[in-house]
């Protein structure tokens, strides 16, 4: 066989499917040419990058629920949706930066000493890496600049200390913060008391019709007891106002933290959460 | 755990067993659906469908020793089905996003993973099913309805491709 036949060959042999005549030739023929040597080198090494993807990439989503969901329609309906949901909100951001501030401890001491030390994966929800790989490098190096500027506040609301990550470029009155760190926090209370009428006397009409329609999706595990583990201070886009809290509760979500994301509207001069969700 | 097993306690109702069959294998569904379709939600959404597909259709799988061709044959569907719907409307605008996905692997495979999406679309099915899936060429080559030839040099131009694509730094690794 001549070269442009050995490098026909080299794929397959490189994948072990070749028989073992064929898989002879080819090895022959590899010892005394070192252009086809060279080609098989290269090949054998990008064969095994390519396999190394499968590695590389992990889906967030949990197939297994979306399975469970549809064999028992209303169980926990609507979670792919929700997703889809979230991301066209692009909270993505904000929303990215507290997950960065995030590791376990409910007092931060120091974030940029911490946000150094994340491992890749956070990092790599920055941005969609997609895309292509140099945009998201300099997406991660300009987050990492703006964790090198946030500040942490150890805040007292409603008699409860939390600590609060500036995220917001411009930064609210204190007592626009407070008010709707105030409501927020009433919320979730609310959530783990299981009392829904409290929820919608703090929702704005759309909400209160949303808790009517799912209230299953807004109840948390009433024996659970729940701590603010960390706060944004409050953002404001448009009309409306941005808060993402930071929890652990000690029933459902005793090892990890999770995320609850809030929309509230002012409504004369009160705040009204109008919506809210889950978030990992 | 064989997929032979699990396929067979999946299909005598027991979901914990098609569970361990997502997690064994939603990497590579997800791999390759990231290499196909547009985006990584879009991938995510494949990936869901596939399972969903392939949980309601266990009971037609003839061999479950084929399980894993099998599998990649829906998702192969799917991502086609996908692939002509979009075709036909006009993209959602572009907005940075989170990513369905966690990454956790190195620069070079981000790279690689960007020069494979920017193979035509022949070269990168090949390369998701051979080196994903970890298919045989004939397996290949019945999913993708064409001979075994066809998938031989698709795959080996993929690889000249993806080699040259990648602008030396395979060349650079092998020589040293
Ligand atoms: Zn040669």
């Amino acid at each position: 066989m001549n070269c442009d036949d050995i490098r026909r060959e080299l794929e397959p042999y490189v994948n072990g499917e070749l028989d073992d005549d064929a898989a002879m030739q080819v090895a022959e023929h590899l010892r005394d040419c070192g252009e086809c040597s060279l080609r098989h080198a290269q090949m054998s090494r990008l064969a095994q990058r390519l396999k190394g993807l499968t590695d590389a990439y992990r889906p967030i989503r949990d197939f297994e629920e979306g399975i469970m969901q549809v064999k028992q329609p209303g169980a926990r309906h609507e979670r792919p949706q929700r997703e889809g949901f979230w991301r066209a909100r692009g909270w993505a951001a904000a929303a990215a930066v507290l997950a960065l501030c995030l590791i376990g401890a409910v007092v931060v001491a120091s974030v940029p000493a911490l946000a150094r030390q994340l491992p890749l994966p956070v990092g790599s929800r920055l941005g969609d890496l997609e895309t292509t790989s140099k945009q998201a490098q300099l997406q991660n190096h300009q987050m990492q600049g703006q964790i090198d500027k946030l500040k942490i506040e150890i805040k007292d609301i409603r008699s409860k200390l939390v600590s609060v990550i500036q995220t917001s470029k411009n930064p609210l009155s204190a007592d626009v913060n407070y008010a709707v760190q105030s409501v927020v926090m009433q919320f979730v209370e609310a959530q783990y008391a299981g009392d829904l009428k409290k929820m919608k006397s703090l929702s704005t009409p759309a909400m209160q019709a949303e808790i009517d329609a799912h209230p299953q999706d807004y109840l948390r595990d009433k024996s659970g007891q729940v701590t603010f583990a960390q706060m944004t201070d409050v953002s404001k886009s448009g009309d409306t106002y941005l808060e993402f809290v930071r929890l652990i509760d000690t029933k459902t979500f005793n090892e990890s933290q999770y995320q609850e994301d809030f929309e509230l509207l002012k409504v004369g001069d009160r705040y009204l959460v109008n919506v809210e969700g889950m978030d990992a | 755990m064989d997929d032979r097993f699990l396929v067979a306690r999946a299909r005598a109702g027991d979901d914990s067993a098609f569970a361990a069959l997502i997690k064994a294998h939603e990497r590579s569904l997800y791999c390759t659906a990231l290499s196909l379709l547009r985006s990584s939600w879009e991938a995510s959404d494949a990936v869901q469908e596939a399972f969903l597909e392939a949980y309601s259709k266990l009971q037609t799988l003839r061999e479950p020793a084929k399980f894993r061709p099998w599998l990649a044959r829906i998702l192969v569907n799917i991502c086609y089905q996908m692939l002509g719907r979009g075709r036909r409307t006009v993209p959602v605008e572009e907005v940075p996003e989170r990513a369905a996905h966690v990454f956790i692997g190195s620069e070079e495979s981000l790279d690689l993973m960007a020069a494979l999406r920017s193979l035509d679309e022949e070269h990168r099915w090949v390369v998701a099913l051979r080196y994903f899936h970890d298919l045989k060429v004939d397996e290949i080559a019945a999913i993708m309805d064409c001979p075994a030839g066809t998938v031989k040099s698709r795959l080996n131009r993929a690889l000249e491709k993806l080699n040259a694509r990648l602008a030396g730094t395979i060349q650079k690794e092998v020589a040293e």
